[in-house]
């Protein structure tokens, strides 16, 4: 038993077949999902795809079919466990008529706080110290989602858990914003953080959970992932079947994977030109040709359209 | 609990419409008080018929003696906005846009993430109401025992044991009611069911409707166990046993609508 607790207690969530069922539609498919403490988890897919039920089943607004979630290795009903979460789910719930301050204040009290120079820092570090005093029904949609990542922030949670958090922000703001998670992932805080914009996840996530139809599809570490994404070489010919079969004549070790009747992908390959050469000597045409890096939008297209990766492993964390 | 109560508070504090709420009340009591001098006082008689308000000296001379000898502060208070339904009514359209604003503004999200019994929600918010009902009721109590001092003291005082009587038990049902507005509003999250249920219920239309159609078949005694029926008729002065009823009623129908209202946001995501 304490066993099994010591390893609970390395992840900040942990859910065990999570389902969440709405009348006949299953939003959430027994999801298994880990994050470990300290980790950026980069929660990814299409819309519908039952992101932000999980993460409200997380956050204890939605209650499971079935399944369990255990939170820093205690139930997810546990008190102690629910105060150490902070989140921001879809949009920031804020009173229109109340300044920035007062909505942090109200929160504050809901903690339990009775110091609010807690309030002051979490509006500075979100970069609202000067608009405090303004009523939150005058602020821009970016301003909103500062403020409510600033109220996540209260209570110095250990785990923050982000529905979209960049969402309206300008690029200044989505830089400042990366900044505070990482300088708080440094800090030991971890993160779960849902977003569709890629490439700003990209940036900062350690971790990354794809989920598809209700159902986690890939759960990899980014070193996973930067493994699975690596440098290919692509060929677009006017017969990918003969362009092959004389490829892997000349260099068996390469790995082929034809994505179409004209495109060919091949990892592990260094230097293309003689590959050009043989194919052009060889009476097969080539359209175009070139190094090429997989990025997480990539990746993540592939793995939705139910693609195998890198050199054909289906990578599980 | 006494977290989101404080949090709640803060919140109330900063409410324009708990400031009308009580404008409207504090303005319905003047009023009120007035138009009693107006009918009952010789200053009053004379300060009508230089307004012109002819009217109202034939009034005057029919009730001013009548209700002299038949209201004291306690009468008036119920008579100003208790026993119609005004008081009920003004309140309950503010708790309903209270609780709605929670789920509109979606601060409930950064509330119910934290305190994950929802229970203890419905429990902060009836103690709210509870406080601020008490608050208000008392308020409202200082408000008339000063018109009628303003006005020349021309209404008896109501006896402390009669006033705490009426006011105990007012207070209780008043709280059931504004639990059962706190239900709808849970349960519909839509701010005009809240205020149309409010409307209907406090004005004694939806039981007086109820009561007439069950009245048809000589089954209308219902209406003696209701919120309504019990705050317009209930008793004033402590007589006997028979007068508690009007406590157990409001305790029954407020422990039922906190129940129903804490089911409904469990069962419920957000």
């Amino acid at each position: 038993m304490n066993q099994n607790h010591e390893r609970s207690a390395a992840y900040a969530v942990e859910t065990m077949a999570l389902t969440k069922m709405y009348q006949n539609k299953t939003a959430v498919n027994r999801l298994d999902m880990r994050v470990r403490e300290g980790s950026i988890y980069g929660f990814i897919g299409r819309n519908g795809a039952g992101k932000s039920t999980t993460l409200k089943m997380l956050c204890g607004l939605a209650s499971p079919t079935s399944g369990d979630i255990r939170l820093f290795g205690r139930p997810d009903n546990d008190a102690f466990a629910a105060r150490r979460i902070g989140c921001l789910i879809e949009s920031a719930g804020l009173y229109p008529h109340m300044t920035a301050r007062q909505n942090a204040v109200m929160r504050a009290k809901c903690i339990g706080l009775t110091d609010y120079s807690s309030v002051d820092k979490v509006l500075e570090d979100t970069g609202l110290a000067a608009a405090g005093s303004k009523k939150v029904k005058r602020f821009s949609m970016g301003m909103k989602q500062r403020l409510g990542i600033a109220l996540a922030l209260l209570g110095n949670p250990d785990l923050l858990i982000l529905d979209e958090p960049i969402n309206g922000l300008d690029p200044e703001g989505v830089r400042e914003i990366r900044q505070l998670i990482l300088r708080l992932n440094q800090e030991g805080k971890t993160f779960i953080i849902s977003s569709h914009i890629l490439g700003e996840l990209s940036k900062i996530s350690t971790h990354y959970g794809i989920i598809k139809d209700g159902s986690l599809v890939d759960q990899i570490s980014g070193e996973e992932l930067a493994q699975n994404c690596k440098d290919y070489f692509r060929i677009e010919v006017d017969d990918a079947k003969r362009a092959l079969a004389l490829i892997l004549e000349r260099a068996p070790k390469l790995f082929p994977e034809v994505t179409d009747a004209r495109t060919i992908r091949l990892y592990g390959l260094q230097e293309g030109a003689w590959l050009n050469q043989l194919l052009i000597e060889n009476h097969v045409q080539v359209y175009s040709s070139g190094f090429h890096h997989m990025d997480l939008e990539e990746y993540f297209l592939a793995r939705m359209d139910g693609q195998t990766m890198g050199k054909g492993e289906e990578k599980n964390a | 609990m006494l977290n989101m109560l404080r949090m709640d508070f803060y919140r109330l504090i900063r409410s324009k419409s708990l400031y009308i709420c009580l404008g409207l009340l504090a303005a319905a009591s003047v009023l009120c008080y007035w138009m009693i001098w107006l009918v009952v006082t010789p200053q009053g008689q004379a300060a009508a018929e230089s307004l012109g308000m002819t009217a109202y000296l034939y009034t005057a001379e029919d009730f001013g003696p009548q209700i002299l000898q038949q209201y004291d502060t306690l009468d008036m208070l119920r008579e100003i906005c208790m026993d119609g339904g005004a008081y009920t009514c003004i309140l309950g359209i503010f708790t309903a846009l209270f609780v709605y604003m929670d789920f509109h503004s979606g601060f409930l999200k950064n509330t119910l993430s934290l305190h994950r019994n929802r229970w203890k929600y419905i429990c902060s918010k009836t103690l709210l109401a509870a406080l601020v009902n008490l608050c208000i009721l008392l308020l409202l109590l200082g408000l008339c025992l000063l018109l009628n001092l303003f006005f020349g003291g021309m209404l008896p005082l109501a006896g402390p044991g009669e006033t705490l009587f009426y006011l105990s038990w007012a207070w209780l049902n008043t709280t059931a009611f504004l639990t059962l507005v706190i239900f709808i509003s849970s349960f519909t999250r839509s701010s005009a069911a809240g205020i149309v249920v409010t409307l209907l219920l406090s004005s004694g239309l939806a039981v007086t409707l109820v009561a007439q159609f069950t009245g048809l078949f000589g089954a209308n005694e219902w209406i003696k166990y209701t919120l309504y029926y019990n705050l317009s008729y209930g008793p004033s002065l402590y007589t006997g046993p028979g007068d508690l009823k009007t406590y157990a009623i409001s305790l029954v129908f407020l422990t039922v609508y906190s129940v129903a209202a804490a089911v409904a946001l469990s069962k419920r995501d957000i």
